[in-house]
């Protein structure tokens, strides 16, 4: 009964975010400026005549109607499963979605895999030896990984191995069912630079929570009885401190997905995040509005899933 | 008896800045293998440091012990001795527990698998049986329903339920001496004299010494054999629990008596 109406709350709140993201998604490229008519026509539009067959692209594409009755078409159709077509290649916006979803996840999945475990390993060690020489080093690092946009370490690591060094590629994407030797070589700069941002976040919270951890008397307790150092410091402490990561990675996958459109954008890797750069510039209103919808169902599924693991794993949490 | 007492603390003085005063100055305490030794006095008066002077719990970053103090164990030096060669003291010679029952045990760790830990910790030979002995343990510290609890995490248990469960991991390894750091203090009168009880009744099966740490002169009646008043950092009194009870010398003795209002009725042990 309880759980039930615990749901019931829940999906409330979920599609009154969705609605929200819709509305924004609807708006935001109709409040800035750009005719996506003109984009289509390209450099035919400049040319006196071609005023009627402007007002014909916009018929065709519902523009000529209110914003209202467009949004509510929209809406309409996507309640049906239907998030339409592209106005430029006349694929469906499901398709091409699905299709950016692997660069994009896979460079998620890698940044997530590497900063993990070596966050872990970082901000355990920072916070056991407090105001040492490894915390010191850390602190530094993580400020910087913290401090210094996604987009420009890319493009600063683009600079080194790519342009000056030539040892690795500056982009492109391969299926690792394709060529797995390629996907690796061609994955190692844009993951690089994911897991460093990634990474500074992650350390800085296990630093935070084994800080507290730390000094709590179950510590104390293990070092009474004889327990040792690395046992104390690598199961004791890191079980608590880890724990909670589980509903930050939840929490901070928006941010995750949000860098990750960026760094692959700068990388070339065709994900989700060209595929909205490239829409919004062309003023494909279809693509990006499903896009951006179909990302933040996902962003949230994720953020439901970490809570419920976390619910899992903590035993203090019942029901 | 043999002149030299299972522990001997001797001339103890602890400080933790050069410009505070030192916490602890010139303690000496003993205690004899087997008996039940109490250190009494108010908050602040010096009874963890020193208690945790002998298994070199202080945080040695800031804490610094006097060139002149020494603890054995056993006639063995402990404050001299490497912190890696006390690994090896905790939890197997000399066992503490400690206050607040709430969050002496890691929460996120069935209990019987940290009794488990300890046990394993200083007896790795005995892996394989270790269930059987933690079950076994945690009945001889009186708890009921043993293999059901071995299951159970911190926060499903009472106060004197947790306590119990510290004193099992304590004992796991059968140390000579257990120190307990105000151990009852944060559980009500009934459970505290059951507990009380059963620490009693585990030191005299097993020939274990107890000193027993607490600012409760209830606690010393019932459960002390000689005692310690520390005030300021200092012992200023000390004898057979008996006497010091009926026939305090020291001012700040007579104090903490009379702030107790009535010993529960308990007669001093060793009377
Ligand atoms: N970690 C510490 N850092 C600085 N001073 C401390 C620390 N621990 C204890 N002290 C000092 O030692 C004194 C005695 O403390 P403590 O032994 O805990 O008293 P109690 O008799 O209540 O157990 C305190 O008044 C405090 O000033
Ligand atoms: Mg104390």
């Amino acid at each position: 009964m309880k759980i039930m109406r615990r749901a019931g709350i829940e999906a409330a709140k979920l599609a009154v975010v969705l609605w929200f993201v819709s509305v924004f998604a609807f708006l935001a490229l109709r409040l800035t400026p750009g005719d996506p008519a003109v984009l289509l026509l390209g450099p035919q539009a400049g040319r006196p005549d071609a005023a009627e067959t402007l007002a014909r692209l916009r018929t065709e594409m519902g523009l000529d109607q209110p914003w209202p009755v467009q949004y509510g078409i929209w809406l309409g159709d996507i309640l049906r499963g239907d998030f339409g077509v592209s106005s430029r290649s006349g694929v469906a916006v499901v398709e091409l979605v699905a299709g950016a979803v692997p660069p994009t996840l896979f460079l998620i999945l890698g940044a997530v895999l590497i900063a993990v475990p070596l966050s872990i390993i970082f901000g355990m060690a920072a916070a056991y030896f407090r105001n040492g020489i490894v915390d010191r080093a850390v602190r530094l690092v993580t400020t910087l990984a913290i401090a210094i946009p996604a987009v420009w370490l890319g493009l600063f690591l683009i600079i080194i191995f790519s342009v000056t060094l030539d040892i690795l590629p500056s982009g492109g994407f391969t299926s690792p069912f394709d060529d797995f030797g390629e996907f690796f070589i061609q994955m190692i700069l844009p993951v690089t630079t994911l897991a460093i941002f990634l990474g500074g976040v992650l350390t800085r919270f296990v630093y935070a929570e084994a800080s507290d951890v730390l000094r709590q008397d179950y510590m104390r307790t293990a070092l009474a009885m004889g327990i040792s150092t690395p046992r104390r410091v690598f199961v004791y402490a890191m079980r608590n401190a880890v724990t909670p990561m589980i509903t930050i990675v939840g929490v901070q996958i928006g941010a995750l997905v949000g860098g990750a459109v960026l760094v692959e954008a700068v990388f070339g890797l065709g994900g989700i995040g060209q595929l909205l750069l490239s829409s919004v510039l062309n003023r494909d209103y279809q693509v990006v509005q499903g896009a951006v919808l179909l990302t933040t169902i996902v962003v949230l599924l994720v953020g439901y899933l970490a809570d419920l693991a976390y619910r899992l794993v903590d035993p203090r949490i019942t029901e | 008896m043999s002149d030299q007492a299972l522990l001997e603390i001797r001339d103890l003085s602890v400080r933790f800045s050069a410009s505070a005063p030192p916490a602890v100055r010139g303690v000496s305490i003993r205690v004899e293998a087997g008996t039940r030794v109490g250190i009494i006095g108010e908050s602040g008066s010096g009874k963890s440091v020193t208690a945790m002077s002998v298994l070199r719990l202080n945080d040695e970053r800031i804490a610094h012990y006097g060139e002149e103090s020494s603890i054995t164990l056993d006639g063995r030096e402990l404050l001299k001795a490497p912190l890696s060669a006390i690994q090896g003291v905790r939890g197997a010679q000399a066992s503490m527990i400690f206050q607040d029952p709430m969050s002496v045990l890691n929460p996120v760790f069935r209990v019987g698998h940290q009794v488990r830990d300890v046990l394993v910790a200083h007896r790795p030979e005995l892996r394989k049986t270790a269930k059987a002995l933690v079950i076994e343990s945690l009945d001889a510290v009186g708890i009921r329903n043993p293999a059901a609890v071995y299951r159970q995490y911190p926060h499903e248990l009472s106060g004197g339920m947790r306590q119990r469960v510290m004193i099992a991991m304590a004992i796991a390894s059968s140390p000579r001496l257990l120190i307990a750091d105000e151990a009852t203090s944060a559980l009500d009168v009934t459970v505290q004299a059951a507990v009380l009880e059963t620490i009693g009744a585990l030191a005299d099966d097993r020939g274990m010494a107890v000193l027993m740490i607490t600012h409760d002169m209830g606690v010393v009646a019932r459960f002390c054999d000689y005692v310690y008043v520390m005030y300021h950092g200092e012992v200023v009194e000390s004898g057979a629990a008996a006497d010091i009870l009926t026939s305090p010398q020291h001012d700040y003795t007579k104090k903490l008596l009379a702030s107790v209002p009535r010993l529960h009725g308990d007669q001093p042990r060793t009377a």
